[in-house]
C-alpha cells in the first residue's frame, strides 16, 4: 500500500456503524480493484464517517467500484477524483534518528518539508509531516540517510477543490475537533500550491 | 393471559412485551402469516412467545437451508417478505446458502437468527458465531439488536430495506436476552404498508428517454430483453404493450421467464449458454437491445467480448450499479422497469419489424433427439402442464432439466417459474416449493429436480407431510450429475469423474414418508402417473427414468460467444 501513485481516489462518507465499514471494506476487496490507500475517520456531522481510497485501477472499474459501493445501505455519498483534480493530503509521523552530529543537518531537512517536531526522544526526534503522497515518498527518501527508525502514514484524504459538497452529496468540511488527524479542515488550510 | 398489561401514569396503559413477542407483532404488522424455521437455544425465547400468535404459522423444516429456500420461495410468489428462524451458531450458519440464493435473486428474505446473551457475545460461547460477519457479502443488509429498545425499529427497518428498491435479503441477529427483555409496545405510527418509501425510486431523465425513444425508431434489427427486473416491478403489462407497439421481438432471461405468455406470438425464446440458437443469433445480428430489468450476467452474454457485436444497448434497471457492470451501454435508465417502460410507451411510435421477423425466421431450426423410452423432457414437461393448468408454479432446480423446464415448459402466468438463477442452487426446488404453496394456497405447484438435487434437500418430504403440503415433487433420474457430466464429455474428454450418482428407491422413499410415489420408465405412462400425482391430494412424487446422457442442446462452450454453439456432442460420444 501507499508507494504507486494513484489514479483514482475514492471518497465515501458513511454511517459510522461497524457493519456499514465492514460491508464497503468487503464491497471494495470483493471487487478485485487494486487499492493504493485507505483512510477514515470522522466527516462532518455527527455518527458519520469518511472513507478514502486510492486506487490505479482504470475508469470503469473505479466506476464500478463506486457504483457498488453507492447501493450499500448506509453509505451516505460516493464520488470518484481524478489524480489531480482533487485537494489531498496525507499525514505521517516519523520517528528519525537525531544525533548531535548530524541535528543541525537534519532540522535544515525538516525545514524544507515543513516537518514539525512533536516529541524530542533521546537520539530521536518524531516529527509530523503533512502533503500528497508524492510529497511525502520524497520526504522520507530525503531523511533516509539520518535513519527512519518508524513511520505510520494515514492514508490520503480528499476533497474537491473550492466545492462545498462531495460529489454533489456529501457534507462540506468544517473545522474538526476531536480528529486533527484526518481533519479535512486541515486539508483546506493548505493551497495546492503549498507543497 | 401471557402478554402482561402495565399501568403507567393516570389512565393510560401500556402494553409490556418482551422482545420475542414484539418480534411476532413486528412480522404479522408486515402482512406476513407463515414463517420458517428450526428452534435451538438461542432462539427458544421466540419460540416460547410463538404459540400466543396463533395467526403467524411456523413450518418446521427439516434442515435451516430448507427454511431459507422456502421463504425465499413465499417471497417470489408473494412480493412479501418470506422470514425464516434459526437459532446461533450452526443454525445460523445453515441459512448462509439460502440467503445468498435469495441475494443473487434479489429476493426479500428476513433472516432471524438467535445470538447468545449479551454477556457472552465475544467469548466464544456455545454455539455462539457471527453470523453478521459471516454473511454480510451475501446480505443486502443486516442488522444486530443490542437492546429491546431498538428492537421495533430496526425490525421494521429490516423489513423496510428488504422490499424497497431493489429486493434483498436482511439478516436480524437478535441476542437471547433481548428477546426476553421487557418494554413498553409501540405500534407503528403509520401501518407498515402505508409508510412512504424511504427511498424514493429514481426516475429516468426525459432526455434519456427521448435518446431511447430515438434509438428504438431508428433501428432496424431491435430486440427487447427482459428479466427479473420485470417480474419484481410487475411491469408485464406494460412490456408487453411495448413489445406491442413496436413489434421488437421478445427474449426472456432465466429469471424473466413468465415476464410475458410464452404463447405470445412476440416472444422468441431465452438467450445464453443453453439459449436457442435463432436466439442467440439475434441477439448477435441486432442492431439495438432493449435490456429491461437484466444485469447481462455472463451466462446470458457469453464472452461479453463478442456479445451482440452490432448492437447498441438501453439498459433499464433500478440498480444504478447494473448499468455498464457487464456490457457497455448507450442509454442508462435507472428507475423502475414498469415506470420507465410506462415512459417509454408513451413517448415511441408505433412501428414493426417484419423484415427483421423474417430474418429471424431464417434462424430457427428443428433439432431432432432420440431418447430412451421416447422419455423426452418435452414430452414430461407438456403432461405436467396438461394435468396442473396454466395457474401452476413450476419450480426447478439446478442442472440439465433446469434447462429442459426453461425451454420446454409453456408459461402463460405472470411469475409461474422460479429457479435459482444466480448462485444456480442445487437443492432449491423442493423447500422454495412449500414457501410457494403458503403465497399461493389452492393453486398446484410442482417443484422439478434432478436426482442430484433433489437428494441435496428431500428431507423436506418430512415436512410437506408434517404441515400437509400438497407439493408435487418431479425428479428426473439419469443417474447422473447431468449438466456436470455433459461439461465432462464435452469438454473433459467424458471422464466421468464423480458424476454417476446412486440413488435411494425414490417410490419406496416415498412410501416411507407415507406419500404417493410413482416411477416412469416409458412415455407412454407419463400422463397416467402425473395426473394421479395431480389427483393426490397431499404431496407426491413422481421419478421420470431419462435418458442416462441426454445433453442439453444448444450449448455456449463457457468463456466462448454466443455465436459458437455446440449443436452436437464431440465424436464419439452418444448423440442425445
Amino acid at each position: 500500500m501507499s508507494t504507486p501513485v494513484p489514479a483514482w481516489t475514492i471518497a465515501a462518507v458513511l454511517d459510522d456503524d461497524l457493519i456499514v465499514v465492514e460491508r464497503v471494506i468487503g464491497g471494495i476487496r470483493r471487487r478485485h480493484v487494486p487499492i493504493g490507500d485507505l483512510a477514515m475517520g470522522p466527516a462532518r456531522g455527527h455518527g458519520v464517517l469518511r472513507l478514502t481510497c486510492s486506487t490505479h485501477s482504470d475508469w470503469p472499474a473505479t466506476q464500478r467500484l463506486a457504483n457498488q459501493l453507492r447501493r450499500i445501505v448506509g453509505v451516505q455519498a460516493v464520488s470518484v477524483h481524478a489524480a489531480g483534480d482533487c485537494l489531498t493530503r496525507e499525514q505521517a509521523l516519523v520517528r528519525v534518528r537525531a544525533t548531535p552530529s548530524r541535528l543541525g543537518t537534519l532540522l535544515d531537512t525538516l525545514a524544507l518539508y515543513e516537518a514539525v517536531v512533536i516529541e524530542e526522544q533521546f537520539a530521536a526526534l518524531v516529527v509530523q509531516v503533512t502533503g500528497t503522497a508524492p510529497f511525502l515518498c520524497t520526504c522520507l527518501r530525503a531523511l533516509e540517510p539520518f535513519g527512519v527508525l518508524d513511520v505510520a502514514r494515514g492514508g490520503a484524504v480528499v476533497l474537491s477543490p473550492g466545492d462545498a459538497t462531495t460529489g454533489g452529496a456529501a457534507p462540506a468540511a468544517r473545522p474538526a475537533a476531536s480528529a486533527p488527524f484526518l481533519s479535512p479542515d486541515a486539508i483546506i488550510a493548505l493551497s495546492p500550491e503549498s507543497r | 393471559m401471557t402478554v402482561d398489561r402495565a399501568q403507567s401514569r393516570g389512565d393510560q396503559v401500556s402494553e409490556v412485551l418482551t422482545g420475542a413477542q414484539m418480534l411476532c407483532r413486528l412480522i404479522r404488522e408486515q402482512g406476513v402469516e407463515v414463517v420458517f424455521g428450526y428452534p435451538g437455544g438461542a432462539i427458544m425465547p421466540m419460540y416460547h412467545a410463538l404459540p400466543e400468535y396463533p395467526r403467524l404459522r411456523h413450518v418446521l423444516v427439516r434442515h435451516e437451508q430448507a427454511a431459507a429456500h422456502a421463504a425465499d420461495g413465499y417471497a417470489r410468489a408473494s412480493g412479501r417478505p418470506g422470514i425464516c428462524l434459526a437459532t446461533s451458531g450452526p443454525g445460523a450458519t445453515n441459512l448462509v446458502t439460502g440467503l445468498a440464493t435469495a441475494q443473487l435473486d434479489s429476493s426479500p428474505v428476513v433472516a432471524i437468527t438467535g445470538q447468545v446473551p449479551r454477556a457472552m457475545i465475544g467469548r466464544d460461547a456455545f454455539q455462539e458465531t457471527d453470523i453478521i460477519g459471516i454473511t454480510l457479502p451475501i446480505t443486502k443488509h443486516s442488522l444486530s439488536v443490542e437492546d429491546i429498545s431498538e428492537l421495533p425499529e430496526k425490525v421494521r427497518e429490516a423489513f423496510a430495506i428488504a422490499t424497497r428498491g431493489r429486493p434483498g435479503p436482511v439478516l436480524i441477529d437478535i441476542p437471547k436476552d433481548v428477546q426476553t427483555q421487557r418494554a413498553a409496545w409501540r405500534p407503528a405510527v403509520v401501518p407498515a404498508a402505508a409508510r412512504p418509501d424511504a427511498s424514493p425510486v429514481p426516475t429516468a431523465l426525459g432526455d434519456d428517454i427521448g435518446t431511447a425513444v430515438r434509438l428504438i425508431a431508428q433501428a432496424e434489427r431491435p430486440l427487447l430483453l427482459l428479466g427479473r427486473g420485470v417480474i419484481l416491478s410487475g411491469a408485464y403489462a406494460e412490456v408487453r404493450a411495448l413489445a406491442e407497439k413496436t413489434g421488437m421481438p421478445v427474449i426472456t432471461t432465466l429469471l424473466g421467464i413468465s415476464a410475458i405468455p410464452e404463447s405470445h406470438p412476440l416472444h422468441l425464446g431465452m438467450p445464453g449458454m443453453h439459449g436457442e440458437v435463432h436466439v442467440n443469433r439475434a441477439i448477435q445480428q441486432a442492431d439495438l437491445l432493449v435490456g429491461i430489468g437484466l444485469r447481462f450476467d455472463d451466462r446470458v452474454t457469453g464472452n461479453t467480448a463478442g456479445f451482440a457485436p452490432r448492437a447498441r444497448i438501453i439498459h433499464v434497471d433500478l440498480d444504478a450499479s447494473e448499468i455498464g457492470k457487464n456490457v457497455s451501454v448507450e442509454v442508462a435508465l435507472v428507475g423502475d422497469a414498469g415506470a420507465v417502460t410506462r415512459r417509454l410507451l408513451g413517448a415511441v411510435a408505433p412501428r414493426g419489424c417484419d423484415p427483421w421477423w423474417a430474418e429471424i425466421d431464417t434462424y430457427r431450426r428443428e433439432r431432432h433427439q432420440q431418447y430412451r423410452g421416447d422419455m423426452a423432457p418435452e414430452t414430461i414437461l407438456s403432461a405436467i402442464r396438461a394435468a396442473s393448468g396454466p395457474g401452476c408454479t413450476i419450480v426447478s432446480d439446478v442442472g440439465q432439466h433446469q434447462m429442459w423446464v426453461a425451454k420446454h415448459y409453456s408459461y402463460e402466468e405472470p411469475n409461474s417459474h422460479m429457479t435459482s438463477g444466480g448462485l444456480g442452487t442445487m437443492g432449491f426446488a423442493v423447500p422454495a416449493a412449500m414457501g410457494v404453496h403458503f403465497a399461493r394456497p389452492g393453486r398446484p405447484v410442482w417443484a422439478i429436480s434432478g436426482d442430484g438435487g433433489f437428494q441435496m434437500n428431500m428431507q423436506e418430504i418430512a415436512t410437506m407431510v408434517q404441515e400437509g403440503l400438497p407439493v408435487k415433487m418431479a425428479v428426473f433420474n439419469n443417474g447422473y450429475l447431468g449438466m456436470v457430466r455433459q461439461w465432462q464429455q464435452f469438454f473433459h474428454g467424458r471422464r466421468y469423474s464423480a458424476t454417476p450418482i446412486w440413488s435411494p428407491d425414490f417410490v419406496k422413499l416415498a412410501e416411507a414418508y407415507g406419500i404417493a410415489g410413482y416411477r416412469v420408465e416409458y412415455a407412454r405412462e407419463i400422463e397416467e402417473a402425473v395426473a394421479r400425482a395431480v389427483r393426490e391430494p397431499g404431496p407426491a412424487l413422481v421419478e421420470f427414468i431419462i435418458e442416462q446422457e441426454a445433453n442439453v442442446f444448444p450449448m455456449i462452450p463457457p468463456g466462448g460467444s454466443l455465436s459458437e454453439p455446440i449443436e452436437a456432442a464431440p465424436a464419439g460420444a452418444p448423440a442425445a
